[in-house]
């Protein structure tokens, strides 16, 4: 896309344009935002998980000055709170409010008060009469023909669908001839794999503010992902032209995939802003956050085939997917499960089976990595179990088969094909097993266990990707572009406005410093523009690993059109051709200058060109652009461990990690480490810690943070000096500068990781997520070495 | 999420506010607040008058006489981190202090109220019970000492009345050469809540024979417990691998979780085995204090 | 309910409220406008809702507000502002220790009461004293390098106070008092040049990755 010009910005650290705001805590996040006469919503959420409500009197609420909404009071249609899937695909289940409760909190009603405590007493002031159902919260029990039955009909783009035993979809693949491939096998290796539903636990909880304008529109300030997701689906729930609906976009205290669908706060709190005519806040409480949304726990059935020397044949796969009481995204679930493991390796032929079951708990949802961390915990343990029955090293096994350069892939689902131009997969490996000390690690699993060790230690690696972006060559069921503004101020500096957000891993940074580089323009002087849905063009979501790399894009694209513009316009000042112009930044001006490399005198700075459009009267040099990335390169990461099992306790140290990534040109190097680290902290709480569990109720046992819905803390992360990271060096064809992306790829193998260290610390494979002190206790106890 | 409503006294004298516990229906004593402030927000716990006795100077300060260490109720877990008299005569609380939540709420939460509330992880419990603590209860019926392994009754539940004020615990001093130890084993390093507590309090002569051995469990039973059998099978003997491994064993028969808490057994085994050792090799070494 | 007098003092401002005895000091600060004090859970169990409460960081949703009445309470953004960050603020911006930035406050705010205790601390102090504190983002290790930076400008100033002849004039470095708005103290911080460039390491290893580990980039720094 561009060529590699150095200009001095990408892969230099620069203090964060956000970083002192957020430092001297002057940054304002959704909750902070305060509007004159705002009202305080609250919702009263189902303390059934499975109910019809048979009544509500709210008259003793609006007698205390509340403004009150309920079933009858809003929109009742069926939509999907996240429009990433095409509309002839898309399931709808959700609603505004409901009149039947499918997971405990689902909204019933809601109150917009003065106060906080009055809206509160209000909620309490509600009298609901429910028709309590049976429950079910395990996803095979739901698929029984007794299982209560959670939905009945549905919208599957405009068709009215039936929902049968539970099931909200399902999809299979079949590529080559998956049958054979097992029967040509030398070795076959098979595994059924646990993985939880775990919380997102963003430090922010949902929250929104509304606030009605007098055109009869709504200005929204929201937690979310996608401004103009947020902007459409307000528009068709509440029938609003969308140039009345703008929605801002505010810094968010950290998302993970939490907000990547329209939050189910917003619409009530638009819903509440509409009825009351005024301004009101909706804010969920910890427990009512941890209600309303999770991870995709599944189970996966996984069989490989390989040969004698190695070459794998083929896999079979079955995925089951508690999608818990909402489907927000399982149809596309279904399609990345099998896209993540045919693109993690070579697998000419396949058979996959996916199926996606409501139960009564929170909603799955994109959980950084997309259903990734869960296939690439299979996957990688799998072919640890591969190596050691072939007796190879499992780095030679990976080399031998991974998808990698020139290789076609299809993370984000078979019509989202393309074909890998950059591979820094041998310098992962090489340089984590070297990091590592692989040569240390021991050769027989769980050996200082058998030599009566109390503390054993091991050493294990996994590797996982994740797409930059979804982008293709051709529509499939998933939207996917970008677009941006990009305009030279008449000083020399320039506006980026670009709908895009940046969840704070350095997004926006890395905005500026890719417009900055491509108009040699300093990076202080590249200014990231505060916007809303009103004045920047579609970006369709921060997800997918798709910010630099897609949102970059577009960025990219829109600063090539001000530059050749730039060019045009300065040649005609200077009195050349175009074509014998370039740009440069000239560091004793501190800024970019036109100039012709073939006669010295003859140049001219931006400021200049930008203040002469203006006294003449002639122009603003700006672009709008969209753009649709054509391919979605694969991000490579591998995580190399050491581990140390306390063999009394059950309890896991991490006592060495190397983190390696692929993304590309690095355009934030200490941020870049930042996602690399912080995936690791989400990864050994997913494989150590978290687990959203459940009563037989639906209630949550831990109503939030306590308990059992615990993240990693500062001491799940090892020492310092012991962390390493590492990136390698790649430049990606197709990216802006050679860049991809890195966000979820960071997570998806650190939990496979985990596994194969402690197997090789301990001799025993865990295949359920997490593997808690007392499974490792019990394990050891049972004399372990399960196989 | 606002708190339910209630009212506030603010006592000046500890007089003031046995009365108000005397005389106020519903009233309940209010000092570091971590416990509290979370079973109101969880609605599990409604107050209608909260007695604030942080303030009261009764309730405050570490002290030791020639006999005896006393700590007023309402010393935080911070506070007592840092108390040069625990330091030289308790280590082993020193220790359980140090893995208590976080440092956010030790520097709010109290002894007091940690005994009062009487998790079955309480931290202070077991080291406490190894110290052979015993807590004093006032009232305006007049006050009260009682040992804490009689005060803890059961899950969450005491001995208190609802009139009473817990204003100190205190213990022996213990001899010079005793040694403590004291571990928590949970789901994460910090703020969780202990899977299990072990705390140990051993003393021996010059022969390396054990004079003494108190040993306690918290979170491996619904109430934090002393291990008397172990205890006994340990005091005149040897402290030699085989012992203590004994010990060990009797020490998870002490323990009673839940159905299916195997794994708890096995850590008590473990823990209790491992810090025995400990404190025996330190013993050898001339001990240190508690 | 009887409302309580309470009165606070907040970043060196006065505050003389009535208040329902069940409003907590956290809720009181956000109402007065202190937003960067954030509500994570309301059960003591993130911190990112701490403050230095007479000197000692709390979670401010464990303590009601009268049971602050009389106190002197700094939050985050008493420490410093955009135009005079604090060292410690600056420190988390400078190593990217920022991600989200909704924990940090609290991180900063069980920073200056570990720093005030203790200017040189270990890691594993550091890890001690922060262990109120959770991050969904960083993984942690960058906000431990901040620590450990702030720590050792906040040494550095100490030391180039105490060696100017007019030291006695100047308050104690890393008193929050010296970089509140109208405080006296020019705190001479490491400045970054007119780029805002902050001391890449740009050096490949052998093998020519790219490194970003510390074992190259701490001395940098």
């Amino acid at each position: 896309m561009t060529e590699r010009v150095d200009h001095g910005l990408l892969g230099r650290d620069f203090a964060r344009k956000d970083g002192i705001a957020r430092v001297t805590g002057q940054e304002r996040y959704t909750v902070d935002v305060s509007l004159p006469r705002l009202l305080h919503g609250r919702i009263l959420g189902s303390p059934y998980a499975h109910a019809i409500v048979k009544s509500i009197d709210a008259s003793a609420a609006v007698a205390m000055g509340a403004t009150v909404i309920t079933f009858a009071d809003v929109p009742q249609a069926k939509f999907n709170q996240r429009i990433i899937t095409i509309p002839p695909v898309l399931h709808k289940d959700h609603q505004v409010l409901y009149d039947k409760a499918r997971r405990m909190g689902d909204a019933i009603a809601a109150v917009a008060a003065e106060t906080e405590e009055l809206a509160e007493a209000a909620l309490r002031a509600i009298k609901v009469e429910y028709e309590v159902l049976p429950v079910v919260t395990d996803a095979f029990e739901a698929m029984k023909p007794s299982a209560p039955r959670i939905h009945d009909r549905i919208l599957w783009g405009e068709q009215e669908i039936e929902i049968k035993n539970n099931i909200a979809c399902a999809r299979t693949v079949d590529e080559g001839d998956a049958d054979k491939a097992f029967k040509d096998a030398d070795v076959v290796v098979r595994e059924t794999f646990d993985l939880p539903k775990v919380y997102h636990a963003q430090m922010e909880t949902k929250s929104c503010v509304v606030r009605p304008e007098p055109n009869g529109g709504l200005a929204v300030w929201p937690t979310t992902q996608s401004i103009h997701n947020v902007r459409i689906i307000l528009g068709q729930i509440f029938d609003i032209p969308l140039s009345k609906i703008d929605v801002r976009r505010v810094p968010i205290g950290g998302t993970f995939g939490s907000s990547i669908q329209m939050n189910s706060p917003i619409p009530i709190c638009a819903a509440l802003a509409l009825k009351s005519g005024r301004p009101v806040k909706l804010t969920l409480t910890r427990e009512e956050d941890a209600h309303d949304h999770s991870r995709y726990g599944c189970r996966i059935d996984l069989a490989l085939a390989a040969k004698k020397d190695g070459t794998l044949l083929g896999a079979k796969m079955e995925v089951t997917v508690d999608i818990g009481a909402h489907n927000i995204q399982a149809y596309s679930f279904l399609g990345v499960a099998v896209g993540w493991l045919v693109s993690l390796y070579r697998l000419p032929n396949v058979r996959y089976r996916g199926t996606a079951v409501y139960t009564n708990k929170a909603p799955s949802c994109a959980m950084q990595g997309f259903g990734n961390p869960q296939v690439t915990f299979a996957a990688e343990q799998l072919i640890d179990i591969l190596a050691e029955k072939l007796g190879m090293d499992p780095i030679e096994l990976r080399k031998k088969n991974y998808v990698g350069l020139g290789d076609t892939f299809w993370g984000q689902g078979q019509q989202v094909k393309s074909i890998v131009r950059s591979d820094g997969v041998p310098q992962l490996l090489d340089e984590g097993a070297k990091r590592i000390g692989w040569g240390r690690r021991c050769g027989v699993a769980g050996q200082n266990r058998m030599n009566g060790e109390r503390f054993c230690r091991g050493i294990g690696m996994a590797r996982g990707f994740h797409t930059s972006s979804a982008g293709a060559p051709q529509p499939g069921d998933v939207i996917d572009f970008s677009g941006a503004l990009v305009k030279l101020n008449v000083d020399g500096s320039v506006d980026v406005v670009t709908a895009l957000m940046d969840h704070g891993g350095g997004t926006l940074e890395a905005i500026a410093k890719l417009v900055g580089e491509t108009l040699c323009v300093p990076f202080d002087l590249v200014n990231v523009a505060d916007v809303g849905t009103t004045t920047t063009v579609y970006d369709c979501v921060t997800h997918a690993t798709r910010g630099v790399y897609a949102g970059g894009g577009a960025a990219v694209k829109a600063a090539n059109s001000v530059r050749k513009d730039i060019l045009e316009t300065a040649a005609k000042f200077l009195n050349m051709y175009p074509d014998a112009l370039d740009l440069r930044l000239d560091a004793e001006l501190g800024q970019g200058v036109v100039y012709a490399p073939s006669i010295p005198d003859r140049k001219i700075s931006l400021k200049e060109i930008a203040t002469r459009c203006w006294s003449e009267s002639w122009k603003t040099i700006a672009a709008v652009e969209s753009y649709r990335p054509t391919s979605c390169p694969p991000a490579y990461v591998a995580v190399f461990l050491e581990v140390e099992v306390d063999t009394w306790t059950g309890a896991v140290r991490t006592v060495n990690a190397a983190l390696g990534a692929d993304c590309g040109t690095v355009v934030n190097p200490a941020m870049a480490r930042g996602q690399l680290e912080g995936g690791l902290s989400k990864g050994v709480g997913y494989a150590l810690i978290e687990g959203c569990a459940w009563c037989d109720d639906g209630q949550l046992t831990s109503r939030g943070f306590p308990m059992d819905a615990k993240i990693a803390a500062f001491d799940e992360s090892p020492r310092v000096e012991n962390l390493q990271t590492y990136f390698a060096e790649t430049y990606e064809p197709t990216g802006p500068f050679g860049a991809k992306g890195i966000g979820e790829a960071a997570m998806n193998p650190v939990a496979a990781a985990y596994g194969n260290a402690i197997a090789n610390a301990i001799g025993h494979r865990f295949t359920k997520l997490p593997i808690l002190p007392e499974d490792i206790v019990a394990a050891l106890a049972d004399g372990g070495g399960k196989r | 999420m606002s708190l339910p409503q209630f009212e506030v006294q603010q006592p000046q004298t500890l007089g003031e506010a046995l009365k108000i516990l005397s005389e106020v229906k519903g009233a309940e004593p209010i000092a570091g607040g971590t416990n509290l402030m979370v079973d109101m927000r969880a609605g599990t716990h409604q107050p209608r008058v909260v007695v604030d006795v942080a303030a009261l100077r009764d309730l405050h300060g570490i002290e030791v006489t020639d006999t005896e260490v006393i700590i007023g109720a309402a010393t935080t877990i911070a506070e007592m981190l840092e108390s040069p008299i625990l330091a030289k005569h308790a280590t082993v609380l020193v220790k359980a202090c140090s893995s208590f939540a976080n440092a956010l709420i030790r520097n709010r939460a109290t002894v007091g109220g940690n005994l009062v509330t009487a998790a079955p992880c309480s931290d202070t419990a077991p080291a406490l019970l190894t110290l052979d603590a015993e807590v004093k209860l006032a009232s305006v019926r007049g006050m009260r000492r009682v040992p804490l392994e009689k005060f803890l009754v059961n899950a969450f539940s005491t001995i208190r009345r609802s009139d009473e004020l817990l204003v100190s615990v205190r213990f022996r001093i213990p001899s010079a050469t005793a040694t403590g130890a004291f571990r928590k084993m949970g789901l994460r390093k910090v703020s969780c809540m202990a899977k299990v507590d072990v705390a140990v309090l051993l003393d021996g002569d010059t022969t390396g024979r054990c004079t003494s051995a108190r040993i306690a469990l918290a979170a491996a039973s619904p109430v934090a417990v002393r291990a008397r059998a172990a205890e006994a099978a340990l005091v005149g003997k040897a402290l030699t691998p085989e012992a203590i491994a004994a010990a060990a064993a009797l020490a998870a028969k002490a323990a009673a979780p839940r159905a299916g808490s195997e794994y708890k057994l096995r850590v008590v085994e473990a823990l209790v085995r491992r810090l025995l050792a400990e404190a025996a090799l330190a013993l050898t070494r001339g001990g240190s204090n508690a | 309910m009887p409302k309580k007098k309470t009165a606070l003092r907040v970043n060196g401002r006065q505050h003389e409220l009535a208040l329902d005895p069940n409003v907590s000091l956290l809720q009181a600060l956000r109402d007065l406008g202190y937003t960067d004090v954030k509500n994570g859970c309301e059960i003591g169990e993130c911190g990112a809702c701490a403050v230095l409460l007479n000197g000692t960081a709390v979670n401010s949703c464990m303590v009601l507000a009268w049971q602050a009445n009389g106190a002197e309470i700094v939050t985050n953004a008493g420490l410093g502002t955009l135009d005079k960050p604090h060292p410690i603020q600056e420190a988390f911006a400078d190593v990217g220790a920022v991600q989200c930035g909704y924990c940090t406050p609290g991180m900063i705010i069980s920073t200056k009461a570990l720093l005030d205790r203790n200017p040189n601390p270990s890691e594993a102090e550091i890890r001690e004293a922060l262990s109120g504190n959770l991050c969904r983002c960083t993984g942690y290790g960058q906000i431990i390098e901040a620590v450990q930076l702030a720590a050792s400008r906040l040494q550095a100033e100490r030391l180039a106070v105490a060696a100017m002849p007019t030291a006695s004039l100047t308050r104690e470095c890393g008193d929050g008092g010296s970089h509140s708005p109208g405080g006296s103290g020019a705190v001479a911080t490491p400045q970054a040049s007119l780029t805002g460039e902050r001391g890449h390491d740009g050096s490949r290893s052998p093998s020519g990755l790219s490194t970003g580990d510390r074992g190259s980039e701490r001395g940098q720094r």
